[in-house]
């Protein structure tokens, strides 16, 4: 392949809409796969202080790994981030003129309509939750991983601020699944319906999984 | 169903030309019988407008029966009407009341400049047709059609991305204003079809480089435009468009 098929490919596929599309899917599956195992080692925090503060350490320990997970799901970030501006950004343009009266179909659904506003909200989250969970916190040998957490979850406007945020991912997440399935074409009749449900479902799951843990911490560890 | 009649307040946008701001415009319309069209409705309108020495409101139309594709205005902010499946000449004046307001906007979306009043450009979707919505070698006449067995579920779908008529309330309907349910149709009903699968990977590709061009929004998977649909065209023809697509930027 000579340079200029590569650049025609990288342009025939990246440069237009459904190609940016299907990026902004495997990159939202790709932080889907991340939401889940996040999940399910947090859920040690129910199993008390000694049993997380192992999980924390096993996962420091695994060093160049941990390295490259961290890269992969920043990428992953950043391009799922810039693309939903992009293309939220074009999308605004392509109607200059908005309508005086417009009525949207009953069969729409809310969390479709509000990708980008959920989308930000999370990129919001997500930057306070790094600097208050990992990037401002000198871990050293000893580190109690879950006093800081207990710590965290003791205020209770950071606690209903979290729960807001679970919410918000909920519904970013409800259409996002099912929507990456109509993006890379893997929608038929019969399939669809339970891809729908699916995705309505994995994103109560997810929520109010996440919901959980700062509400147990702060009834159990709040220090009340 | 007896025959009753209706009086209207109706807001038409009027735009004298593409360069004009334009504006909202407020007629009323008496004796509105409810067995007539909504177009014989803004008949009504202009006959009026004439008799008072005004100008009529430009609208589009042609077939009156629901097959061209030339008619279609929002609604009270809804594409074609309130009516699922309907276009706007077939819609009956019987499912408005006596005494409603009705707001008549003409299709909003970039790539659709509007002329002037309803009536918008719509060449962009000629120009998508023309990137690759045909089947460019010579497939012979109906006998020769018939000569390689199609199943009839296959060719069913595709006679149903085929009905699609082009009217363009998909893209007047989506927030993203995405020309993507029609481009999936012109794209699914040969896509479908032997004659078509051969050039069907430039064909996806090259019609959706032009959708892109002519400056039609991205698709995020809401469905506005399949619920405005006259001919309700399906999603999953999204969906296969999208398939298409990924296949074509692989191999061609
Ligand atoms: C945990 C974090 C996140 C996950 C799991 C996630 C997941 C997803 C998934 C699976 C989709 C569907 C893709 C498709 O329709 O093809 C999506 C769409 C979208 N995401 Fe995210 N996302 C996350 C964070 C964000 C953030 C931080 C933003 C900030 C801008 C964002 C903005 C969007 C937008 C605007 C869309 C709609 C794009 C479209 O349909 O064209 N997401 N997301
Ligand atoms: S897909 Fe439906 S709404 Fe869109 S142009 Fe075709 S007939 Fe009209
Ligand atoms: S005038 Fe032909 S479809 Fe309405």
């Amino acid at each position: 392949m000579d340079q200029t098929t590569k650049l025609s490919f990288a342009n025939s596929f990246f440069g237009r809409s459904i190609g940016k599309k299907q990026l902004m899917a495997v990159t939202g599956l790709v932080l889907y796969g991340f939401l889940i195992g996040h999940l399910t080692g947090n859920t040690l925090l129910f199993k008390g202080a000694e049993k997380f503060n192992a999980y924390a350490e096993f996962l420091q320990s695994l060093g160049g790994l941990l390295v490259l997970v961290r890269v992969v799901l920043l990428v992953c970030f950043v391009v799922h981030i810039f693309l939903g501006i992009k293309l939220t950004r074009e999308n605004r343009d392509a109607r200059p003129i908005r309508y005086q009266v417009k009525k949207d179909a009953s069969n729409t659904s809310f969390a479709s309509k509000t990708m980008i506003y959920t989308g930000i909200i999370l990129l919001i989250f997500i930057v306070v939750h790094l600097f208050n969970f990992t990037l401002l916190i000198p871990k050293g040998e000893g580190f109690n991983t879950f006093e800081m957490v207990a710590g965290l979850f003791s205020f209770p406007a950071y606690v209903v601020y979290y729960v807001f945020s679970m919410l918000v991912l909920g519904l970013h997440i409800s259409h996002g699944l099912q929507s990456a399935f109509q993006t890379f074409g893997w929608n038929t009749p019969k399939f669809m319906p339970c891809i729908k449900n699916l995705s309505s479902v994995l994103g109560i799951v997810i929520a109010v999984g996440y919901i959980s843990l700062p509400i147990f911490m702060f009834i159990n560890h709040g220090g009340h | 169903m007896s025959t009753k009649k209706i009086d209207l307040t109706v807001k038409i946008w009027r735009q004298k030309n593409s360069n004009d701001k334009g504006r909202l415009e407020t007629y009323t319309v008496k004796e509105v019988s409810t067995d007539s069209s909504f177009l014989e409705m803004l008949d009504l309108v202009n006959e009026n407008l004439i008799l008072e020495g005004k100008e009529p409101v430009a609208f589009d139309h042609d077939c009156r029966e629901g097959i061209c594709g030339m008619c279609g205005s929002v609604v009270n902010g809804e594409a074609h009407g309130p009516e699922a499946g309907t276009t706007l000449c077939q819609l009956h004046m019987r499912h408005f009341k006596n005494g409603e307001t009705l707001v008549i906007e003409p299709w909003r979306a970039k790539a659709f400049p509007v002329l002037r009043d309803l009536v918008v450009d719509r060449s962009a979707f000629d120009r998508i047709i023309s990137a690759g919505g045909y089947v460019s070698m010579n497939v012979g006449g109906a006998p020769d059609g018939n000569a390689i067995p199609v199943p009839k579920k296959t060719a069913d779908l595709s006679m149903d991305a085929a009905s699609c008529i082009g009217c363009g309330a998909c893209v007047a309907a989506c927030p993203n204003a995405s020309a993507m349910l029609f481009v999936s149709a012109k794209v699914s009903q040969l896509a479908l079809l032997p004659q078509g699968k051969a050039e069907g990977s430039a064909r996806a590709k090259n019609m959706v480089e032009k959708m892109d061009e002519e400056g039609f929004g991205n698709c995020t998977n809401i469905g506005e435009c399949e619920a405005a649909c006259p001919k309700e065209i399906n999603l999953t023809n999204i969906a296969r468009l999208n398939r298409e697509f990924f296949k074509s930027t692989l191999s061609e």
